[in-house]
Protein backbone atom coordinates (compact mmCIF):
# COMPACT_ATOMS: atom_id res chain seq x y z
CA UNK A 1 0.00 0.00 0.00
CA UNK A 2 0.84 3.29 -1.33
CA UNK A 3 1.60 5.51 1.82
CA UNK A 4 2.08 9.19 1.60
CA UNK A 5 1.95 12.07 4.42
CA UNK A 6 -1.40 14.05 4.75
CA UNK A 7 -1.68 17.38 6.17
CA UNK A 8 -2.48 18.14 9.73
CA UNK A 9 -5.87 18.89 10.45
CA UNK A 10 -4.45 22.23 11.66
CA UNK A 11 -2.79 23.20 8.54
CA UNK A 12 -6.39 22.16 6.43
CA UNK A 13 -8.21 24.52 8.25
CA UNK A 14 -5.95 27.08 8.12
CA UNK A 15 -6.19 26.98 4.15
CA UNK A 16 -9.80 26.61 4.22
CA UNK A 17 -10.55 29.62 6.12
CA UNK A 18 -8.63 31.99 4.17
CA UNK A 19 -10.63 33.23 0.84
CA UNK A 20 -10.34 36.46 -0.02
CA UNK A 21 -13.54 36.01 -2.35
CA UNK A 22 -16.57 39.16 -1.74
CA UNK A 23 -19.45 39.73 -3.42
CA UNK A 24 -19.47 42.13 -6.26
CA UNK A 25 -19.96 45.75 -5.69
CA UNK A 26 -23.02 45.94 -7.83
CA UNK A 27 -24.44 43.10 -6.24
CA UNK A 28 -24.33 44.75 -2.99
CA UNK A 29 -25.48 47.78 -4.37
CA UNK A 30 -28.68 45.73 -5.48
CA UNK A 31 -29.25 44.26 -2.19
CA UNK A 32 -29.14 47.07 0.09
CA UNK A 33 -31.28 49.00 -2.47
CA UNK A 34 -33.81 46.08 -2.26
CA UNK A 35 -33.69 46.34 1.46
CA UNK A 36 -34.06 49.94 1.60
CA UNK A 37 -37.09 49.78 -1.19
CA UNK A 38 -38.73 47.14 1.10
CA UNK A 39 -39.00 49.44 4.22
CA UNK A 40 -39.18 52.83 2.56
CA UNK A 41 -40.95 52.26 -0.28
CA UNK A 42 -40.92 53.77 -3.68
CA UNK A 43 -42.05 57.22 -5.48
CA UNK A 44 -43.17 57.90 -2.00
CA UNK A 45 -42.28 61.28 0.30
CA UNK A 46 -40.51 61.64 3.18
CA UNK A 47 -43.42 62.14 5.21
CA UNK A 48 -44.57 58.92 4.34
CA UNK A 49 -41.58 56.56 3.92
CA UNK A 50 -42.07 55.10 7.80
CA UNK A 51 -42.72 51.47 8.86
CA UNK A 52 -46.33 50.65 8.53
CA UNK A 53 -47.48 50.57 12.65
CA UNK A 54 -50.30 51.62 14.66
CA UNK A 55 -50.21 51.13 18.39
CA UNK A 56 -52.17 47.58 19.42
CA UNK A 57 -53.95 49.64 21.72
CA UNK A 58 -55.45 52.52 18.99
CA UNK A 59 -56.01 49.67 16.43
CA UNK A 60 -58.36 47.80 19.30
CA UNK A 61 -60.05 50.82 20.10
CA UNK A 62 -60.54 51.66 16.42
CA UNK A 63 -62.11 48.57 15.90
CA UNK A 64 -64.12 48.80 18.63
CA UNK A 65 -65.40 51.82 17.75
CA UNK A 66 -65.78 50.77 14.13
CA UNK A 67 -67.80 48.07 15.43
CA UNK A 68 -70.08 50.61 17.42
CA UNK A 69 -70.76 52.94 14.23
CA UNK A 70 -71.44 49.61 11.96
CA UNK A 71 -74.31 48.50 14.54
CA UNK A 72 -76.12 51.61 14.71
CA UNK A 73 -75.83 52.16 11.27
CA UNK A 74 -76.57 48.59 10.41
CA UNK A 75 -80.41 49.30 9.62
CA UNK A 76 -80.02 51.86 7.30
CA UNK A 77 -79.68 51.46 3.99
CA UNK A 78 -76.31 51.36 1.94
CA UNK A 79 -76.72 51.05 -1.43
CA UNK A 80 -77.66 54.60 -3.64
CA UNK A 81 -80.61 55.15 -5.62
CA UNK A 82 -80.99 53.97 -8.41
CA UNK A 83 -79.60 55.36 -12.01
CA UNK A 84 -76.10 55.71 -10.31
CA UNK A 85 -73.69 52.96 -11.21
CA UNK A 86 -73.40 49.73 -8.91
CA UNK A 87 -71.66 49.75 -5.30
CA UNK A 88 -68.53 47.89 -5.52
CA UNK A 89 -69.13 43.98 -4.66
CA UNK A 90 -67.12 43.35 -1.73
CA UNK A 91 -66.40 39.29 -1.30
CA UNK A 92 -64.84 37.65 1.39
CA UNK A 93 -61.59 35.94 0.48
CA UNK A 94 -61.44 32.13 1.42
CA UNK A 95 -57.79 33.14 2.31
CA UNK A 96 -58.80 35.07 5.58
CA UNK A 97 -61.13 35.32 8.27
CA UNK A 98 -64.81 36.43 7.00
CA UNK A 99 -64.73 40.35 8.05
CA UNK A 100 -67.28 41.40 10.56
CA UNK A 101 -67.99 44.66 8.28
CA UNK A 102 -67.68 45.98 5.19
CA UNK A 103 -67.32 50.00 3.94
CA UNK A 104 -67.57 51.05 0.57
CA UNK A 105 -66.66 53.97 -1.39
CA UNK A 106 -70.54 55.43 -0.72
CA UNK A 107 -71.46 58.41 1.06
CA UNK A 108 -73.65 56.85 3.46
CA UNK A 109 -75.88 58.52 6.04
CA UNK A 110 -74.63 59.35 9.27
CA UNK A 111 -76.02 59.70 12.31
CA UNK A 112 -75.62 62.96 14.91
CA UNK A 113 -73.57 60.84 16.97
CA UNK A 114 -71.18 59.18 14.00
CA UNK A 115 -70.85 63.25 13.16
CA UNK A 116 -69.32 64.38 16.22
CA UNK A 117 -67.20 61.37 16.52
CA UNK A 118 -65.93 62.41 12.80
CA UNK A 119 -65.76 65.90 13.59
CA UNK A 120 -64.12 65.27 16.71
CA UNK A 121 -61.48 63.72 14.87
CA UNK A 122 -61.87 66.56 11.67
CA UNK A 123 -58.58 68.57 12.79
CA UNK A 124 -56.08 65.44 12.99
CA UNK A 125 -57.59 64.37 9.51
CA UNK A 126 -56.37 67.27 7.95
CA UNK A 127 -52.97 65.87 8.08
CA UNK A 128 -54.24 62.59 7.15
CA UNK A 129 -56.26 63.66 4.45
CA UNK A 130 -55.13 62.39 0.99
CA UNK A 131 -54.15 65.24 -2.03
CA UNK A 132 -55.85 64.79 -5.21
CA UNK A 133 -57.16 61.21 -4.01
CA UNK A 134 -60.33 60.14 -6.15
CA UNK A 135 -61.43 57.90 -4.03
CA UNK A 136 -61.57 58.09 0.12
CA UNK A 137 -62.36 54.88 2.34
CA UNK A 138 -62.72 55.14 6.34
CA UNK A 139 -62.34 51.58 7.88
CA UNK A 140 -61.00 50.28 11.14
CA UNK A 141 -59.35 53.48 12.34
CA UNK A 142 -57.82 54.42 9.10
CA UNK A 143 -58.08 56.03 6.19
CA UNK A 144 -57.68 55.05 2.72
CA UNK A 145 -57.13 57.38 -0.02
CA UNK A 146 -57.11 56.26 -3.57
CA UNK A 147 -55.48 57.80 -6.87
CA UNK A 148 -54.41 57.09 -10.44
CA UNK A 149 -50.60 56.54 -8.85
CA UNK A 150 -51.27 54.90 -5.84
CA UNK A 151 -52.93 53.69 -2.72
CA UNK A 152 -52.48 55.63 0.66
CA UNK A 153 -53.29 54.38 3.71
CA UNK A 154 -53.06 56.81 7.20
CA UNK A 155 -54.37 56.14 10.83
CA UNK A 156 -57.62 58.40 12.12
CA UNK A 157 -56.14 59.21 14.93
CA UNK A 158 -53.79 61.30 13.30
CA UNK A 159 -50.41 59.63 14.32
CA UNK A 160 -47.78 59.07 11.95
CA UNK A 161 -49.09 55.91 10.86
CA UNK A 162 -49.34 55.96 7.23
CA UNK A 163 -48.15 54.14 4.52
CA UNK A 164 -48.42 54.31 0.34
CA UNK A 165 -48.98 51.28 -2.41
CA UNK A 166 -48.03 51.89 -5.80
CA UNK A 167 -50.61 50.96 -7.63
CA UNK A 168 -49.30 49.66 -11.52
CA UNK A 169 -52.92 49.88 -13.18
CA UNK A 170 -56.19 51.94 -12.65
CA UNK A 171 -57.67 50.95 -9.18
CA UNK A 172 -60.74 50.40 -10.56
CA UNK A 173 -63.57 49.93 -7.81
CA UNK A 174 -61.93 50.02 -4.24
CA UNK A 175 -63.93 48.47 -0.79
CA UNK A 176 -63.02 47.48 2.43
CA UNK A 177 -63.23 44.68 4.30
CA UNK A 178 -62.34 45.23 8.35
CA UNK A 179 -62.27 42.85 10.68
CA UNK A 180 -60.94 42.88 14.77
CA UNK A 181 -57.16 42.40 13.36
CA UNK A 182 -57.22 42.69 10.10
CA UNK A 183 -58.48 44.59 6.75
CA UNK A 184 -58.53 43.97 3.58
CA UNK A 185 -58.58 46.28 0.42
CA UNK A 186 -60.39 44.73 -2.58
CA UNK A 187 -60.02 46.27 -5.96
CA UNK A 188 -63.12 44.63 -8.12
CA UNK A 189 -64.35 42.54 -5.65
CA UNK A 190 -61.08 40.59 -5.48
CA UNK A 191 -58.66 40.81 -2.36
CA UNK A 192 -55.39 43.57 -3.35
CA UNK A 193 -54.16 43.97 -0.30
CA UNK A 194 -54.09 42.77 3.83
CA UNK A 195 -53.86 44.96 6.25
CA UNK A 196 -53.47 42.74 9.92
CA UNK A 197 -52.44 43.09 13.34
CA UNK A 198 -49.70 41.18 14.27
CA UNK A 199 -47.00 41.38 17.21
CA UNK A 200 -48.49 44.75 18.24
CA UNK A 201 -48.13 46.32 15.06
CA UNK A 202 -50.35 46.63 11.95
CA UNK A 203 -48.30 45.43 8.96
CA UNK A 204 -49.02 45.38 5.40
CA UNK A 205 -49.47 41.97 3.66
CA UNK A 206 -45.91 42.07 1.67
CA UNK A 207 -46.86 38.97 -0.57
CA UNK A 208 -50.08 40.77 -1.57
CA UNK A 209 -48.29 44.66 -2.54
CA UNK A 210 -45.78 42.05 -4.51
CA UNK A 211 -48.71 41.10 -6.72
CA UNK A 212 -50.62 44.04 -7.66
CA UNK B 1 -46.80 51.00 20.86
CA UNK B 2 -46.48 47.46 22.21
CA UNK B 3 -44.54 45.79 19.61
CA UNK B 4 -40.91 44.62 20.52
CA UNK B 5 -40.05 46.89 17.73
CA UNK B 6 -40.94 49.96 19.00
CA UNK B 7 -38.55 49.62 21.63
CA UNK B 8 -35.74 50.12 19.12
CA UNK B 9 -34.31 53.16 18.30
CA UNK B 10 -33.04 53.85 15.06
CA UNK B 11 -29.52 54.74 14.85
CA UNK B 12 -27.27 55.49 11.62
CA UNK B 13 -25.27 52.59 9.83
CA UNK B 14 -21.85 52.30 10.68
CA UNK B 15 -22.70 53.92 14.02
CA UNK B 16 -21.17 52.73 17.59
CA UNK B 17 -24.94 51.85 18.43
CA UNK B 18 -25.22 49.83 14.96
CA UNK B 19 -21.81 48.08 15.55
CA UNK B 20 -22.83 47.22 19.12
CA UNK B 21 -25.99 45.65 18.52
CA UNK B 22 -27.14 42.33 18.47
CA UNK B 23 -28.04 40.49 15.43
CA UNK B 24 -31.71 40.00 16.53
CA UNK B 25 -31.80 44.01 17.62
CA UNK B 26 -30.45 45.11 14.21
CA UNK B 27 -33.14 43.00 12.62
CA UNK B 28 -36.12 44.34 14.36
CA UNK B 29 -35.03 48.09 13.62
CA UNK B 30 -34.97 46.53 10.37
CA UNK B 31 -38.58 45.63 11.00
CA UNK B 32 -39.25 49.18 12.27
CA UNK B 33 -38.06 50.73 9.20
CA UNK B 34 -34.31 51.51 9.45
CA UNK B 35 -33.14 50.36 6.33
CA UNK B 36 -29.69 51.33 7.74
CA UNK B 37 -29.53 48.40 10.86
CA UNK B 38 -29.66 46.33 7.46
CA UNK B 39 -26.93 48.01 5.95
CA UNK B 40 -24.90 46.90 9.08
CA UNK B 41 -26.49 43.66 9.01
CA UNK B 42 -25.25 43.38 5.74
CA UNK B 43 -22.03 44.16 6.53
CA UNK B 44 -21.40 41.86 8.77
CA UNK B 45 -22.49 38.67 7.30
CA UNK B 46 -22.38 40.05 2.97
CA UNK B 47 -18.85 37.87 2.99
CA UNK B 48 -19.79 34.71 5.22
CA UNK B 49 -22.90 34.11 2.73
CA UNK B 50 -21.28 34.60 0.05
CA UNK B 51 -17.90 32.36 0.38
CA UNK B 52 -20.54 29.59 1.33
CA UNK B 53 -22.27 29.83 -1.88
CA UNK B 54 -18.56 30.66 -3.59
CA UNK B 55 -17.18 27.66 -2.53
CA UNK B 56 -19.48 25.45 -4.01
CA UNK B 57 -20.90 26.97 -7.01
CA UNK B 58 -19.19 28.44 -9.60
CA UNK B 59 -19.46 32.35 -9.56
CA UNK B 60 -22.13 33.39 -11.56
CA UNK B 61 -24.44 30.68 -9.31
CA UNK B 62 -22.62 31.95 -6.44
CA UNK B 63 -23.32 35.75 -6.95
CA UNK B 64 -27.37 34.77 -7.68
CA UNK B 65 -27.66 32.40 -4.49
CA UNK B 66 -26.06 35.33 -2.53
CA UNK B 67 -28.57 37.62 -3.81
CA UNK B 68 -31.27 34.99 -3.41
CA UNK B 69 -30.82 34.43 0.42
CA UNK B 70 -30.75 38.35 0.96
CA UNK B 71 -34.05 38.79 -0.81
CA UNK B 72 -35.80 36.08 1.03
CA UNK B 73 -34.23 37.92 4.54
CA UNK B 74 -35.26 41.05 3.02
CA UNK B 75 -38.81 39.62 2.00
CA UNK B 76 -39.87 38.40 5.32
CA UNK B 77 -38.41 39.99 7.21
CA UNK B 78 -41.37 41.14 8.99
CA UNK B 79 -42.06 37.21 9.85
CA UNK B 80 -38.77 37.30 12.12
CA UNK B 81 -38.78 36.07 15.51
CA UNK B 82 -36.12 37.34 17.19
CA UNK B 83 -34.85 33.97 19.34
CA UNK B 84 -30.77 34.93 19.45
CA UNK B 85 -30.30 32.90 16.58
CA UNK B 86 -29.97 35.12 13.63
CA UNK B 87 -27.10 33.39 12.00
CA UNK B 88 -28.45 30.20 11.89
CA UNK B 89 -31.23 31.78 10.67
CA UNK B 90 -29.60 33.52 7.57
CA UNK B 91 -27.53 30.25 7.04
CA UNK B 92 -30.33 27.92 6.93
CA UNK B 93 -32.07 29.89 4.37
CA UNK B 94 -28.84 29.72 2.50
CA UNK B 95 -28.91 25.98 2.67
CA UNK B 96 -32.22 25.83 0.81
CA UNK B 97 -31.34 27.72 -1.28
CA UNK B 98 -28.37 25.91 -1.98
CA UNK B 99 -30.21 22.31 -1.41
CA UNK B 100 -33.10 24.25 -4.61
CA UNK B 101 -30.07 24.85 -6.67
CA UNK B 102 -28.41 21.17 -6.15
CA UNK B 103 -32.03 20.28 -7.08
CA UNK B 104 -31.58 22.19 -10.85
CA UNK B 105 -28.56 21.39 -11.50
CA UNK B 106 -28.94 17.42 -10.85
CA UNK B 107 -32.33 17.45 -13.72
CA UNK B 108 -29.51 18.81 -15.95
CA UNK B 109 -26.34 16.65 -15.02
CA UNK B 110 -27.21 14.35 -12.31
CA UNK B 111 -23.73 12.65 -11.36
CA UNK B 112 -22.08 15.97 -11.08
CA UNK B 113 -23.72 17.59 -7.89
CA UNK B 114 -22.34 14.36 -6.35
CA UNK B 115 -19.26 12.80 -8.16
CA UNK B 116 -16.83 11.48 -6.13
CA UNK B 117 -13.16 12.79 -5.01
CA UNK B 118 -11.39 10.04 -6.19
CA UNK B 119 -11.07 10.62 -9.70
CA UNK B 120 -9.01 13.84 -8.87
CA UNK B 121 -7.32 12.29 -5.54
CA UNK B 122 -4.64 11.37 -6.88
CA UNK B 123 -1.87 14.90 -7.59
CA UNK B 124 -0.02 12.73 -10.10
CA UNK B 125 -3.46 12.45 -12.23
CA UNK B 126 -2.99 16.18 -12.81
CA UNK B 127 0.82 16.85 -13.11
CA UNK B 128 0.09 20.05 -15.29
CA UNK B 129 -1.23 21.58 -12.18
CA UNK B 130 1.69 20.61 -9.71
CA UNK B 131 4.07 21.63 -12.55
CA UNK B 132 2.59 24.92 -12.60
CA UNK B 133 2.29 25.74 -8.92
CA UNK B 134 -1.24 25.36 -8.94
CA UNK B 135 -2.20 28.34 -5.79
CA UNK B 136 -3.31 26.51 -2.94
CA UNK B 137 -6.59 28.56 -2.93
CA UNK B 138 -7.64 27.18 -6.27
CA UNK B 139 -6.39 23.73 -5.80
CA UNK B 140 -8.73 23.61 -2.52
CA UNK B 141 -11.38 24.91 -4.51
CA UNK B 142 -11.11 22.02 -7.07
CA UNK B 143 -11.29 19.57 -4.31
CA UNK B 144 -13.56 21.04 -2.20
CA UNK B 145 -15.74 21.38 -5.26
CA UNK B 146 -15.46 17.62 -5.84
CA UNK B 147 -16.48 16.78 -2.32
CA UNK B 148 -20.33 15.24 -1.67
CA UNK B 149 -22.82 18.10 -1.33
CA UNK B 150 -23.99 16.99 2.68
CA UNK B 151 -19.90 16.90 3.71
CA UNK B 152 -18.80 19.68 1.25
CA UNK B 153 -22.16 21.99 2.87
CA UNK B 154 -20.95 21.38 6.44
CA UNK B 155 -17.05 21.50 5.96
CA UNK B 156 -17.84 25.32 4.36
CA UNK B 157 -19.93 25.97 7.12
CA UNK B 158 -17.79 24.94 9.53
CA UNK B 159 -14.34 25.91 8.71
CA UNK B 160 -15.07 28.93 6.34
CA UNK B 161 -18.25 30.41 8.53
CA UNK B 162 -17.35 29.60 11.64
CA UNK B 163 -20.35 27.56 12.83
CA UNK B 164 -20.70 25.45 15.54
CA UNK B 165 -21.93 21.73 15.39
CA UNK B 166 -25.16 22.32 16.76
CA UNK B 167 -25.96 24.75 14.83
CA UNK B 168 -25.09 23.08 11.35
CA UNK B 169 -27.10 19.77 12.66
CA UNK B 170 -29.89 22.62 13.53
CA UNK B 171 -29.31 23.46 9.75
CA UNK B 172 -29.22 20.46 7.81
CA UNK B 173 -31.77 18.90 9.62
CA UNK B 174 -29.24 16.34 11.31
CA UNK B 175 -27.98 15.00 14.04
CA UNK B 176 -24.70 16.35 15.87
CA UNK B 177 -23.39 12.85 15.10
CA UNK B 178 -24.07 13.47 11.52
CA UNK B 179 -22.30 16.51 10.94
CA UNK B 180 -19.16 15.15 12.60
CA UNK B 181 -19.33 12.07 10.58
CA UNK B 182 -19.53 14.31 7.35
CA UNK B 183 -16.78 16.58 8.56
CA UNK B 184 -14.29 13.97 9.39
CA UNK B 185 -15.17 12.24 5.97
CA UNK B 186 -14.52 15.04 4.39
CA UNK B 187 -11.09 16.23 5.75
CA UNK B 188 -10.11 12.83 5.29
CA UNK B 189 -10.64 13.24 1.68
CA UNK B 190 -8.80 16.51 1.56
CA UNK B 191 -5.74 15.07 3.20
CA UNK B 192 -5.61 12.16 1.33
CA UNK B 193 -6.58 13.98 -1.98
CA UNK B 194 -3.77 16.89 -1.33
CA UNK B 195 -0.65 15.68 0.63
CA UNK B 196 2.03 18.41 1.51
CA UNK B 197 4.26 19.95 -0.86
CA UNK B 198 7.45 18.60 -1.87
CA UNK B 199 5.35 14.53 -1.31
CA UNK B 200 3.66 14.18 -4.52
CA UNK B 201 6.96 13.34 -6.46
Amino acid sequence: MNERPTRSDEELQRLLAHDSSEPPTALDDRIRAAAREAVTGVGTSARRRRRWQIPAGIGIAATVLLAVLVVERAPEPTLPAGGQASPPVTTSPSSIPTPQVTTQYRAQPMREADAAREASAAEALQDTACENAATTLDAGGLRVCVSAGHLEISSLSGGECHDSLRLIRDPGQVSIAAAANHIAILIDGRVRWQIRCADGAWQIDAEATSHQ
Amino acid sequence: VTGPETHIAAAPAGSAAADDASDDALMLRYRCGDANAFDALYGRYRMPIYRFFRRQLPGPDADECHQEVWLKLINGHRQYQPRGEFRAYLFTIAHHTLTDRHRRQMKHAAAEADADIDGIADPHSDPAATADGEADAERLQRLIAALPVAQREALVMKEMAGLSIAEIARITQTSEEGVKSRLRYAMQKLRQAWPPAGTTG
